[in-house]
């Protein structure tokens, strides 16, 4: 199963028409190697991912029990989600992508 | 009979149902309108303890908490067009629900109105980030049409370059 998902990964539109990398790109396969256990390489392909995870495991919980400081925990976990993919994004578009086109 | 009639002159809101109305039967029109300023619930004993009740969640703001997180997770699809929609929708729907509290800021709980406004910046965060990725999408496009026909347009000249002979 999750070979099979790992040889159909789905493409970046983005990417594929401009092959510049998105803020998104590389989710997946830290996902991928978030599911076979591998936690620091998903690190290492998208830091953004486990906070997102985290948020969204949050967001889940605090729906269904109402927490008392859950709006501004999920808040402050979203800003510090978005932080961490929007360095990482430029972090990458600097080092990894040469501006070949100009 | 006479104060019975005037009460329901104050009560111009729909929404307020009737056993708050009758409940707030002994308080007079000015505490009722203090109470819809920004600090409702300060003044919230002086009203009616068992007001309390009676709220009830704010509607749609789990929706709108879950969008407006939802926009930054599902930031990767379509150039970023799923989370610009979904901020829109979260925004103004947090819009509406924010107008629906504010005539009425005793009626509802407080954690749902919190759930609401961080769904607000959440979805502000999410629509702004979704923006620029759209913009700096149609600009690569953009700019990606020109260089294939730059580099179109060099080949052609090659092509005519090595017909010449040189």
């Amino acid at each position: 199963m999750l070979k099979w998902l790992e040889e159909h990964m789905g493409t970046c539109a983005f990417k594929a028409h401009t092959g510049m990398d998105c803020p998104g790109c590389g989710m997946q396969r830290s996902l991928f190697e978030l599911l076979k256990g591998n936690i620091w390489e998903s690190i290492q392909y998208y830091p953004g991912l486990l906070p997102m995870m985290f948020t969204l495991f949050f967001l889940g919980l605090h729906l269904i029990f109402k927490f008392k400081h859950g709006a501004d925990i999920l808040k402050f976990s979203f800003i510090f989600t978005v932080t961490v993919i929007l360095i990482n994004y430029i972090i990458k578009i600097a080092t990894h992508y040469q501006f070949s086109f100009s | 009979m006479n104060q019975e009639n005037t009460n329901q002159g104050f009560e111009f809101d729909p929404k307020e149902n009737k056993s708050q109305a009758e409940s707030a039967k002994g308080t007079t029109g000015g505490t009722e309108q203090q109470s819809t300023g920004y600090q409702g619930q300060t003044n919230k004993p002086e009203i009616d303890p068992g007001k309390n009740k009676m709220q009830q969640p704010l509607p749609n703001s789990g929706g709108i908490l879950a969008m407006g997180i939802l926009s930054i997770a599902l930031f990767c699809c379509c150039y970023g067009g799923v989370s610009l929609v979904l901020g829109i929708i979260a925004l103004v729907m947090s819009s509406k629900a924010n107008r629906v509290y504010l005539e009425d800021p005793d009626m509802y709980t407080e954690g749902s109105y919190k759930n609401m406004k961080a769904g607000r910046v959440t979805a502000i965060i999410g629509l702004v980030l979704a923006g620029i990725m759209v913009i700096v999408g149609i600009v690569a496009i953009a700019s990606g049409l020109n260089i294939l026909s730059t580099q179109e347009a060099l080949h052609e000249f090659e092509q005519v370059w090595e017909s010449t002979g040189y």
